[in-house]
């Protein structure tokens, strides 16, 4: 079977999907009015009562910046777990250890709930953003380690032997080839973040879950409300597949890509 | 002064002894080839020269300069030794000319297009200018070794390093590469060969060394080296490598 007849193959399983998704939404008799008229509140269009943003927007502002903290943390720790200084590797081993092997609910509870008993009193916001930047760094910092290993020594030689900074071989030579080999398990994270952003609810922050949970009990409009939140983060999700996929196919220039055929987003 | 003055140059693994006591004085346009068995110490010593490893004793001068693993000196000399690796080494991610442009653009600041320019010129050299366009993967590995070779003659260095540069290679593709470095040495290019085609040692050297466990065990025009080989090593290195020294009545 050829590639394209392949994926148009695909794409008409997944309209056939679609379609039996919303014939049996229909079918249940959906009260669609609702969730059209608490849409606007879900996708954070509008303030909370109390000034602060909600819904969809919360969530993308939650998991943006924990995104952009994670990166940094994770590059400092992969460059720990790289150094020949023991106590910087010490350092880099022993937050990943505790981050990546204790629960990301209990890590949110000790930041925002435990630190305060020892008078150091976060927002709800900081605390979620401080939780979710640790934990996912923890595991970022991974795969950007074995990123940077996976580029041959010949590569650093080379670069080397042509008289290179360090600066020019880290940016223009390894850089782009670890990329490639990171962009992928990364953007698998950040998707896992999005969803793991619903942990701020916990605080008291109205982020797309709790909302959707607080619509559906008002009114018992359950199936409604959570069904709208589910195809929201749905859509979250495949926008950031998108993105990854394009970092692929542009880290990827010059090296022989095997399979054409999985990418469906 | 040779341009590449190497006195008495030892180095060790841990316990071993990888160079012992190696010297070897390269004047400017000289064409030397260094042969030996595989662990004899040959990479080694190519990768001394341009500070890619430290050596424990003896002195390297490259150009006047001391080899060092100071920042300084591995500056200028690196800017006068390019090198040729076994396994190519280019970069995968950029295109042909880019390769060529990288190192001319950050570390002689020259201008995008005087880079090209020179570029173009360089990879004409070895008979791939019309290769600049493409990645790496695209290209044979005889291709890919002749770029490996412009990409170094873009830094315009005074001597070429070439650690093995055809073992990697389908023999059909040897050729090619073996005649691009022999027309860069007939033009005058300092060249340093560590190699295993004892043919074009033949040919293109007026100096080969034989090296065995990490030591200069003798060197000399190659026609009289391989004519008359005066250590056991060395016959027994000939004979394995097929080219029997006179005298030798071949294999029992
Ligand atoms: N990074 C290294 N660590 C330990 N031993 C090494 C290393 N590189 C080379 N050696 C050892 O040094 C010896 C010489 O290696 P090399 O210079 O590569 O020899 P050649 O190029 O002549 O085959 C070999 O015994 C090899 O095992
Ligand atoms: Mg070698």
């Amino acid at each position: 079977m050829g590639p394209n007849r392949f994926r148009a193959q695909v794409w008409l399983t997944w309209m056939l999907l679609v379609g039996l998704l919303v014939a049996l939404c229909r079918h249940m008799g959906l009260d669609v009015a609702y969730v059209v008229d608490r849409l606007p509140f879900l996708l954070g269009l509008h303030l909370a009562p109390d000034g602060f943003i909600q819904g969809a927007a919360l969530t993308l502002l939650v998991t943006g910046l924990s995104m952009v903290f994670a990166l940094a943390v994770a590059l400092l720790t992969a460059l720990g777990r790289l150094s020949r200084n023991p106590v910087a590797f010490g350092v880099a081993t022993f937050y990943a250890s505790f981050f990546r092997g204790t629960p990301l609910m209990v890590q949110v509870l000790i930041i925002y709930l435990a630190l305060p008993q020892v008078g150091l009193v976060l927002g709800a916001l900081t605390s979620g953003l401080i939780a979710l930047s640790l934990n996912y760094g923890a595991y970022l910092a991974e795969t950007i380690r074995s990123g940077i290993t996976s580029v041959p020594r010949g590569q650093w030689e080379a670069a080397a032997a042509l008289g290179l900074s360090r600066g020019t071989t880290a940016w223009r030579v390894i850089a782009p080839q670890a990329l490639r080999l990171i962009v992928p398990p990364a953007g698998a994270l950040f998707i896992s973040m999005l969803k793991d952003s619903s942990l701020v609810s916990l605080m008291g922050l109205w982020e797309l879950s709790f909302l959707a949970q607080s619509y559906a009990r008002a009114t018992s409009h359950y199936m409604e409300m959570l069904f709208a939140a589910a195809l929201i983060y749905w859509v979250l999700s495949i926008v950031f597949e998108i993105v990854q996929h394009r970092l692929e196919v542009r880290f990827g220039r010059g090296i022989v890509s095997r399979d054409a055929t999985t990418h469906v987003a | 002064m040779p341009l590449v003055d190497i006195r008495n140059v030892s180095k060790h693994f841990g316990e071993q002894v990888v160079l012992q006591d190696v010297s070897l004085a390269v004047e400017a346009h000289a064409k030397v080839v260094i042969c030996g068995p595989s662990g004899s110490g040959k990479s080694t010593l190519l990768r001394c020269v341009n500070g890619l490893a430290p050596y424990d004793g003896g002195s390297i001068e490259v150009d006047g300069t001391l080899v060092t693993q100071e920042r300084s000196s591995l500056e200028r000399v690196r800017r006068q030794v390019g090198m040729v690796f076994q396994s190519f080494n280019l970069f995968p991610h950029l295109t042909v000319l880019q390769n060529c442009t990288l190192a001319p653009m950050t570390v002689r600041h020259l201008s995008a297009a005087e880079a090209r320019t020179e570029a173009l010129a360089r990879l004409e050299r070895v008979h791939v200018a019309g290769l600049a366009e493409r990645f790496p993967s695209e290209l044979s590995g005889g291709e890919q070794q002749r770029v490996a070779i412009a990409r170094a003659l873009c830094m315009n260095p005074k001597v070429l390093l070439f650690d093995e540069p055809t073992s990697s290679l389908d023999p059909v593709m040897v050729h090619e590469v073996l005649d691009a470095i022999a027309e860069l040495a007939e033009s005058g290019m300092t060249t340093l060969c560590v190699t295993h085609e004892l043919r074009f040692a033949q040919r293109l050297a007026d100096n080969v060394i034989f090296m065995d466990k990490g030591a200069v065990i003798e060197s000399g025009p190659p026609g009289q080296l391989f004519a008359a080989p005066r250590s056991e090593q060395l016959r027994t290195f000939l004979r394995r490598e097929h080219l029997p020294a006179p005298g030798d009545v071949g294999p029992h």
